[in-house]
């Protein structure tokens, strides 16, 4: 049978407009590093385990299931996790002895019945947007790591068209310009004595501020506040 | 190659700042050679800063290093609204050539787009590193000369020396902050106080109060609050 290099699959990737297109192509792309499942993480923060769904898979359902959201990041985030143009990992997969350590009892019993021996995981981006892409397969030595960071760039592509047209959707801006530009100046070093002087109100009108935005942005305290307008691009 | 300036204009730099130099000609080295195989004259690597309503981009390296090139700077002056940025939702390198130069060839792996308005033929590949860093790596030239494979190659060489890029940036900023500061900074930033970090990492009060006070400090700012918006702008935290 005629193994499919990376570059067979240039023509289908730059044609991919659906799901199913990307389904599909997903299936070969896996077939070209050896693996016989894919499964494609949407995970904003990548340090911190918090998927919030499934791109594309072709995981039983049942299976994604019983081993949920959670389990399957933080296998995804041990089996190797390559950045994006990293050089090609030697070894990096994930064994099944070592996800008996990792997680509760029954999940690698279920995952050995599905025939998932082995995972090596890689992120991929489609602009903002940060995932991985987890690959298993039955038997490790089926694993051909050596076409990883181009199938990696081609998940890339994918999941880059599934985004066309869609803008990011970053949180919207709950503040008042008042209560954005209070925040700004703390985040810049000031006491609410030195803001009050630069807005030219009373320090308990700055302090009124702050709370203010600080309820808005459901934090526990001002610092917090902060951090998610800083993160969320409000400052 | 750059010449050694006559006279010294830069002040002196530590060790490590020294290091992290030295780490950025060599890369920008490695790019002008990804410039050359594609048949580029000059190369601009670019990092994207993004805030709710606008992308800038500020200059990395480019072809004229430690100088900033024109085509970095042209790129620097356009701003494009967040909402609508190509580089919020795409990794899709985006290319446009000047009168025709690749005439009705299309490419499997980039896309026909000038969304920042540049002239002359050339190609960019969307880049992503550490802590959440997007950058582009922009190469023009009338000579420019692209096929599928090597734009699949490129694309990869520039996220690997981007990445190296940002690590070294990453590493300059703030290179004695240890990791119980960091955890410290990380835990301020989730609205912990001083009792509640000392609970959380088997600390006393005291012993976070200090390791916020040391991380204030190396990040020359004046309080916790200041130390961690500092830290989340330059990557250090995410």
């Amino acid at each position: 049978m005629h193994a499919e290099k990376i570059c067979d699959l240039f023509p289908s990737v730059s044609a991919a407009r659906s799901l199913g297109d990307v389904a599909r192509i997903m299936e070969r792309l896996s077939a070209v590093v050896g693996a016989d499942r894919y499964l494609l993480l949407d995970m904003p923060k990548l340090h911190a385990i918090e998927p919030t769904g499934i791109v594309a898979s072709n995981w039983p359902h049942v299976l994604i299931e019983i081993v949920g959201l959670e389990a399957l990041a933080a296998i995804a985030a041990a089996a190797g996790a390559a950045p994006l143009g990293a050089p090609r990992p030697d070894r990096a997969h994930l064994a099944a002895a070592d996800l008996a350590r990792m997680l509760p009892g029954e999940i690698p019993e279920m995952l050995a019945s599905f025939d998932l021996a082995a995972f090596v995981s890689a992120r991929v981006h489609a602009g903002s947007a940060a995932g991985m892409l987890l690959l298993s397969a039955a038997d490790p030595a089926a694993l051909d790591l050596a076409a990883l960071p181009e199938a990696q760039l081609l998940c890339c592509h994918l999941w880059s068209r599934l985004n066309d047209g869609r803008s990011d959707g970053p949180m919207a801006d709950p503040l008042s310009d008042r209560e954005r530009e209070c925040l700004l100046w703390v985040s810049e070093g000031k006491t609410t004595d030195e803001v009050a002087m630069i807005l030219q109100v009373s320090a308990n009108t700055v302090n009124r501020y702050i709370l203010h935005a600080t309820q808005k942005l459901s934090a526990a305290n001002r610092t917090m506040a902060i951090a998610i307008a800083i993160r969320n691009g409000i400052i | 190659m750059t010449r050694s300036p006559t006279r010294s204009t830069v002040p002196r730099l530590s060790p490590s700042a020294l290091r992290a130099v030295r780490g950025v000609a060599e890369l920008g080295a490695r790019f002008r050679t990804l410039a050359k195989d594609l048949g580029a004259e000059e190369f601009a690597v670019v990092l994207a800063e993004c805030s709710r309503r606008q992308c800038r981009f500020r200059p990395a390296i480019d072809s004229d290093f430690p100088k900033t090139s024109r085509l970095s700077r042209r790129i620097a002056s356009r701003t494009i609204e967040t909402g609508t940025a190509r580089i919020r939702t795409s990794t899709i390198p985006f290319y446009w050539d000047k009168a025709g130069h690749f005439g009705k060839i299309s490419f499997a792996l980039a896309e026909r787009a000038n969304p920042l308005g540049i002239d002359g033929t050339t190609i960019a590949f969307p880049l992503q590193a550490e802590a959440g860093r997007q950058g582009l790596a922009v190469f023009s030239g009338p000579e420019l000369a692209l096929e599928d494979e090597l734009i699949l190659t490129a694309h990869l060489t520039s996220l690997q020396l981007f990445g190296e890029l940002v690590g070294l940036s990453l590493a300059g900023q703030a290179p004695l902050i240890s990791n119980r500061e960091l955890d410290c900074l990380r835990l301020t930033a989730d609205g912990k106080t001083s009792e509640e970090i000392a609970e959380l990492l088997g600390l006393s009060p005291h012993t976070a109060t200090q390791y916020l006070g040391a991380a204030a400090t190396k990040l020359d700012a004046v309080n916790r609050t200041h130390a961690v918006a500092k830290a989340l702008r330059s990557g250090l935290i995410s």
